[in-house]
């Protein structure tokens, strides 16, 4: 009895034992809905992948979906738009009575290193990327939407660049390290200089103009990437590199004028546009509470009709510029709509395509240098070019001073995230509407946006903007 | 992979037949005092599952191993346990004992006698849960469970109920306990797309239950492992026994009603208030009633608040035949129970059918086989949170008709949406399908081994269907539509041996060994749409655009477990066990993939010593320790990995990596917990009872740590936190009169301390649940209200230094109430005479407080138009007034911010359950062809007393999600139902 006994306990006990080794796997379930990180982007198609994710994330509502382009134009409202909303994040941002736990200045904050880390693991991953041309697209994409990242970090978290200087005002954290592990997830890293910054934004920006191809469908091109650049070069008013990248973009890319400043914005991938965020019905920035047809429209039932356009600044166009008129700038027939108030017709539909940077632009850009370098004919032409599209008259060398190729950029380009930029690189004071009015120095502490107070919470090297 | 797995279970069951021994014939007589013969008694080979029951005049039958014991037990008589020796006949006589000590209980893999067990365990038996007008069998057991809270939460049909063993063990991981069924690990986790969850463990139909076992301490719950710290509940369902066959029938009938309901303002009183509030702000009345669309010289007096309710009905039919032979036995039962809810629109149907089989092949080899189907229908009530939940009705002013008299149809021009509509022109339907199944083979090779194979699954089939026709508010203007299909799949199988001897006459061993392995996939379908024709269109087929709601996911977890477990006894009064378990799991982190568990337990039955053997006044007393290691495994599927997550960029999808950083080193919590129980009976039982402490320590808590955005992640989740739970539990049981007359009474009260012991950051919800150091989990924290300045009729809170202040901003955060009870328990007095039985249970709970979350809108002085709780009119009138109730102000929002403003005392004690019955004699049975037949009244949540001036006391909104720390919140949540109802049971 005994023996029998034993002899079911060993093969009891080796039939666990080799349950024990055919369990083992059991044991190994994949998610499907997600993958592995560490696998995700082992093979080139993953890659593709991992780069059209990173187009996805600039479009969410932190970036370029709705803050990047709403903020800076909160930023300096006054005396051109009024936010009628309830969202407390905006409303600060407006008023100026920001605080280090602004939601906005902490979702762009936290969208802009994650797409920065996207870019990051891009860029870390590309030795698997085995056709040639997609490995140097790649790399251009990634290091195109690192440096947009940054230049936006640093124009928003620090205080403006300054020529002739050395500028060592503390810039924003740099990491060019991909980070994939808890351990390299807790690094505590303190901010560079606004030069740093700025150094690290130009090395991408030329690697990526290289590296980028002539043409890349509705992605980031080699133009696009010099079209940034001249963007970034005129931020540090560095005029002459800010003529020649804008020139080589007017002259090279191929890209022309839309016969219409609202066609841009109602058509896709126009004639005009270096880089649109692409979006649809249903995937965008948001419907309901982001999204900046979401704040910006108010027509029937869509829109929340938060930001109005003021009277006092759509006076400032000519009668028969289009730019002043319905549609680009109407009367609402939605929310607030009561007493004629103004919004903007640049977004005016919820899966509409949002242009970041167009040929106007570049114009602009190659107009301004030209003329501070004393060129007024090439200035000339380049104004009237924007201005006659729009069915504006045609300005002449005497009418043509600094102020009015300003005035032209903040016509041609409102609402389209540049007013806060461009007066902190003209040094332009914000002067208030109200009497008396107040004048804010425009190196005015509350004109940065605040460390999210999270941040500085969590990494005592984080040092945290003056007056916050 | 799968093959390989399949051939080791192949092994398994080889290893089944390799060997034979010998085994004998058992038969005999059970009697009960008097020499007449017991029907129904269970006979049960020790330390097997190997057992009969007796027939109709007390004779069994049963093949057990050489030298095996026999445990003879039955509900209401003293167990016996007999060594067979080499006898072949085995008559028994038992004894009358009313109490439950020498019950057999089911433990986890196996069964023991009552009083050979060293852990704490609670067992009800089906007597407890039968023709009670619930959905789901944990509604049933309220204030029958000693160390166990439960709480329904709200009185919607079908909703999830919130039970707590011993306390909270965990602050983001299921709180909820392990529900094994036949042996079965079941789903008992919502898997609906609906905030407020579903209870998939209403599926099973509470009169097919045979016992609930309720494994509470870690000697007895350990075997379950990385699952079992915050419980384990066995449910055991019924099955054939051996002798006549038997039929019975049941049928119930009831109407139902709210238990109880809050006052709202009348039109008058409304027009008073919202003039005055106006006033006070300097408005004028009528221009802000016109503002919002309200007419202040309205006549119309509309009591809203009823709105949301009916009288509800409760119907039961009930069919079971029970049965077998020396080889067969079987249980069929089919049962359709249709609840019309006390809420508007709200409606529970289930039909199920179930079959236990059990054979004996041979002497040695038995098969058995269970096997259940059901459908359920639920007509639902909408989350809480939304406008589309009736009970917001209250909301609406008095001074707005329910019907236009314009156009005779429901009122649209309502101050918020008269969500009537919805009922007239949508469903809102969760329909399941369900079965749980358990195939098994028990062998026994040698004298005292016996072999188990058992594999068991558990399908269910979810299916939701929500549709809003053009006109309702989700609707808008074309119709809304939903649908949505989950089917999960969960099957184990359980492979044991166990050897069962005793040498020497005075040791007894059982050793168990066993291997499982569970795995579960869960696949869920949903389609959404917007657009359709009209209202007789409802499915998304016929919608125009197919919106973001449609989508198709699969998930799932598997398990890998080797356990044992080793019980030794000493002439039966020294009690010696351990167990172990070593789980591998899905979920676990690529470094932590496997956990060891265990606990050790021993017993002393002093009643048995030679000093106290023929004490005359003390007949039972058993002392016994456990301490042992168990896990919380609910922490998500994949929460250990970094994942890459898919995202559209317009028309092309893309990935990106997920805010979290993966943690390899994720794990399971652990809980170590200490229990000291002493169990006794004296005068032969006529007061008997048990009492226990203990004290469970989790640590490993899984937290989620905030990393700094710079790096490109949010959050990290890691064990860090810890928590315990210190408690005491008494259940005391009396027979008062045992004569004719008989009157007895079952008294049971716990008391559990929870304290997070430690936290990397406090947690705060948007409401006043909160997690802090140094309280118990879920403690409300926020501003305390300060009353209303009598100078001036200012909201008032106390500010940090303790003075007081009008601005909500300059309030100082602080505890301002806990929602843990002090105390629960219940007390159940049992009467019968002649054929008449009476029972009577109340239910307890005292100390935790309620937030009322809706108070910022329906007591807030006249804040906003939202119609007013009727403790508003003592609001703050003129200087000097005394109050509680600040000054109405339109809204100027005075005293309106969450606070503590609406916490309120919850204690409550409810007539949970009274039924009078009344059984025929037989002879009066036998003329209508019956052997027995009963009929009875019952009633469920007949009385509630309690200060709380909310609806119900019992409440817990899952309107804001199924935060552990989000507990006595009420939203505008139902009450519960108050059913009376009566039946009748007939048996062939």
């Amino acid at each position: 009895m005994k023996t029998i006994f034993f002899r079911s306990a060993a093969i009891t006990a080796l039939s666990l034992s080799l349950g024990l080794g055919a369990c083992d796997d059991k044991l190994d379930i994949e998610p499907l809905q997600a993958i592995d990180a560490t696998t995700a982007l082992s093979s080139e198609d993953n890659v593709t992948s991992a780069v059209t994710g990173l187009y996805s994330s600039i479009g969410g509502s932190n970036l370029y979906g709705t803050n990047l382009i709403l903020v800076p134009e909160l930023m300096a409202a006054d005396g051109y738009i009024n936010f009628q909303g309830t969202f407390a994040n905006y409303r600060q941002l407006a008023r100026r009575t920001t605080n280090s736990e602004n939601a906005s200045a902490q979702g762009i904050w936290q969208a802009a290193y994650q797409t920065i880390n996207q870019a990051n693991l891009v860029i870390d991953a590309l030795p698997v990327v085995t056709t040639a041309g997609l490995k140097a697209r790649y790399e251009g994409e990634a290091r195109f939407i690192r440096a947009a990242m940054y230049f936006e970090l640093v124009r928003l978290y620090a205080k403006q660049y300054t020529p002739g200087t050395t500028n060592t005002q503390l810039g924003v954290a740099i990491n060019l390290v991909p980070v994939k592990s808890p351990m390299e997830a807790s690094v505590l890293g303190a901010r560079a200089t606004v030069e740093e910054v700025y150094t690290q934004v130009i090395t991408d920006l030329t690697q990526a103009s290289t590296l980028l191809p002539v043409n890349n469908g509705s992605r980031a091109s080699r133009f696009t990437a010099r079209a940034l650049l001249a963007r970034v070069y005129l931020q540090q008013s560095n005029f002459t590199a800010a003529r020649t990248q804008a020139n080589d973009v007017i002259t090279n890319s191929g890209k022309s004028l839309s016969p219409t400043l609202q066609s841009v914005f109602t058509g896709r991938n126009t004639s005009e546009t270096l880089l649109e965020i692409q979006q649809n019905d249903q995937n965008n920035a948001g419907a309901a509470n982001t999204g900046l047809a979401t704040l910006f429209s108010s027509i029937g039932q869509q829109g929340r009709g938060d930001v109005q356009v003021l009277t006092a600044f759509a006076n400032q166009y000519e009668a028969n510029d289009a730019r002043g008129r319905s549609q680009l700038i109407y009367v609402g027939t939605g929310a607030n709509s009561f007493s004629g108030q103004l919004r903007s017709g640049k977004y005016t539909t919820f899966g509409q395509n949002i242009p970041v940077i167009r040929l106007a632009e570049m114009y602009l850009i190659r107009a301004e240098a030209a003329f501070r370098a004393g060129d007024i004919p090439s200035a000339l032409v380049d104004i009237n070019r924007v201005r006659t599209r729009s069915g504006a008259t045609t300005l002449t060398a005497p009418q043509l001073t600094l102020a009015t190729i300003l005035r032209e950029r903040q016509l041609e380009l409102a609402f389209e995230g540049f007013r806060i930029h461009d007066l902190k690189r003209t040094g332009t004071n914000i002067v208030t509407t109200g009497t008396p009015p107040v004048i804010i120095p425009i190196t005015s502490n509350i004109l940065v946006l605040p460390i999210p107070k999270r941040e500085t919470d969590l990494n005592s090297n984080l040092v945290q903007n003056p007056g916050y | 992979m799968k093959q390989k797995f399949l051939l080791s279970l192949v092994w398994c069951l080889l290893l089944v037949t390799t060997a034979w021994a010998q085994t004998r014939t058992v038969t005999g007589r059970i009697t009960d005092a008097d020499g007449s013969g017991l029907p129904g008694v269970t006979v049960l080979e020790r330390g097997t599952t190997n057992g009969v029951s007796t027939s109709a005049d007390g004779a069994f039958s049963l093949t057990v191993q050489p030298n095996a014991t026999l445990i003879v037990s039955s509900i209401g008589f003293n167990t016996q346990t007999i060594p067979v020796g080499e006898q072949s006949v085995v008559n028994v006589r038992l004894a009358t004992n009313e109490t439950v000590l020498n019950e057999a209980v089911v433990v986890g893999y196996g069964s023991q006698a009552k009083s050979e067990v060293t852990g704490s365990v609670t067992q009800l038996s089906s007597k407890d849960v039968e023709n009670v007008p619930t959905v789901s069998f944990e509604q049933a057991i309220q204030g029958r469970t000693p160390g166990v809270t439960i709480n329904q939460g709200s009185g919607k049909l079908g909703s999830g109920v919130q039970i707590r063993v011993r306390g909270s063990s965990s602050v983001t991981a299921s709180n909820q306990p392990l529900y094994v069924i036949d042996g079965i690990p079941v789903t008992s986790q919502d898997v609906g797309s609906d905030t407020e969850p579903l209870n998939p463990l209403a599926d099973l139909n509470p009169n097919d239950i045979e016992s609930i076992t309720i494994l509470k301490d870690a000697a007895s719950s350990a075997i379950y492992g990385s699952r079992a710290s915050n419980g384990v509940i066995l449910v055991t369902t019924k099955s054939g026994r051996q002798g006549q066959t038997k039929v019975n029938l049941g049928y119930y009938v009831g109407t139902s009603e709210t238990t109880r309901r809050q006052e709202f303002l009348n039109a008058e009183q409304y027009k008073e208030l919202f003039t005055e509030a106006a006033d006070n702000e300097g408005y004028d009345a009528a221009e802000e009633f016109e503002a919002s669309g309200l007419d202040i010289n309205s006549d119309v007096d509309q009591k809203w608040s009823d709105e949301p309710f009916r009288k509800g009905k409760v119907a039961q039919y009930d069919v079971n035949v029970s049965g077998g032979d020396a080889k067969t036995r079987f249980y069929l039962s089919t049962t359709y129970n249709d609840q019309t809810g006390i809420i508007v629109g709200n409606r529970y149907r289930r039909g199920s059918a179930r079959i236990n089989l059990d054979h004996s092949i041979t002497e040695k080899l038995r098969v058995g086989l269970n096997l259940s189907l059901t459908r359920s229908v639920n007509d639902r009530t909408p989350n809480d949170n939304a406008f589309s939940n009736p009970v917001q009705l209250n909301a609406l002013p008095p001074i707005q008709p329910k019907i236009d008299p314009e156009t005779n149809e429901l009122n649209r021009n309502t101050l918020y949406y008269n969500n009537l509509i919805d009922l007239a022109r949508g469903q809102n339907r969760a329909g399941t399908y369900r079965s749980f199944s358990n195939f098994n083979l028990s062998y026994q090779p040698i004298k005292n081994l016996t072999l188990r194979t058992e594999a068991g699954a558990d399908f269910l089939n979810l299916n939701e269907n929500l549709y809003r026709a053009a006109g309702t508010q989700d609707g808008g203007n074309t119709g809304y539509g939903f649908s949505n299909q989950v089917q999960v799949i969960n099957y184990t199988t359980n492979n044991t041996a166990v050897y069962n001897t005793t040498f020497n006459e005075d040791h007894n061993v059982e050793a168990l060994l066993g291997f499982s392995f569970q795995r579960s996939d869960t696949k869920e379908t949903s389609a959404e749409g917007r657009g359709f024709p009209n209202p007789e269109f409802t499915k998304v087929a016929s919608a125009a655009i197919k919106t973001a709601g449609s989508a198709s996911e699969q998930t799932g977890f598997s398990f890998v477990s080797y356990f044992g477990r080793l019980n030794y006894a000493f002439k039966g009064k020294y009690l010696l066990s351990g167990s172990v378990r070593r789980d591998g799991s899905s979920r676990f982190g690529a470094n932590n993939k496997y956990g060891n568990f265990g606990a050790g337990s021993i017993g002393w039955v002093i009643s048995e010593e030679g000093f106290l053997q023929d004490n005359s006044v003390l007949n039972f007393l058993k002392l016994r320790a456990s301490y042992g290691l168990t896990g919380n495994a609910e922490i998500g599927n994949f929460a250990s990995r970094g994942l890459f997550l898919a995202v559209p960029y317009a028309d092309q999808a893309g990935i990106r990596p997920s805010t979290v950083v993966g943690n390899p080193d994720l794990s399971w919590e652990s809980t170590a917990q200490a229990d000291l129980g002493l169990e006794f009976g004296f005068f032969d039982n006529r007061i008997s009872g048990e009492i226990d402490v203990y004290e469970k320590k989790t640590t490993d808590l899984l937290l989620s740590r905030p990393l700094a955005f710079s790096n490109g992640y949010t959050s990290i989740t890691e064990n860090v936190g810890s928590l315990q739970n210190r408690g005491l539990e008494i259940a005391l049981n009396t027979r008062n009169f045992d004569g004719d007359f008989k009157w007895s009474t079952n008294f049971n009260i716990s008391f559990n301390r929870n304290e997070i012991t430690s936290l990397a950051a406090p947690i705060q919800s948007q409401y006043l649940g909160s997690v802090r150091q140094g309280e118990p989990i879920g403690v409300f924290y926020g501003r305390k209200y300060a009353g209303v300045d009598p100078a001036n009729g200012d909201a008032l809170y106390f500010a940090e230094d303790g003075s007081t202040t009008n601005l909500a901003s300059g309030a100082f955060l602080q505890k301002v109430g806990d929602p843990t009870p002090d105390y629960t328990g219940g007390i159940t007095n049992t009467f019968s005479f002649k054929g008449f039985d009476l029972s009577v249970l109340g239910q307890f709970v005292y100390g935790n407080d309620i937030y009322n979350s809706a108070g910022i809108f329906q007591s807030a002085n006249g804040d906003y138009f939202d119609n007013q709780t009727i403790d508003q009119l003592d609001r703050w009138q003129n200087p000097g007034d005394i109050t509680d109730v600040p000054q109405a102000r339109l809204y100027a929002g005075n005293g309106t911010v969450q606070s503590s403003r609406w916490v309120s005392k919850g204690s409550f004690l409810r007539v949970k359950n009274l039924t009078l019955g009344y059984t025929l004699p037989q002879t009066l049975a036998k003329r209508g062809y019956a052997q027995s037949a009963r009929i009875y009244v019952s009633a469920q949540n007949l009385a509630t007393i309690t200060n709380y001036d909310g609806y119900d006391p019992e409440v817990n909104t899952a309107a804001f999600g199924q935060a552990n720390f989000l507990i006595g919140h009420d939203f505008y949540t139902p009450p519960l139902a108050k059913t009376i109802l009566v039946g009748i049971n007939v048996g062939f």
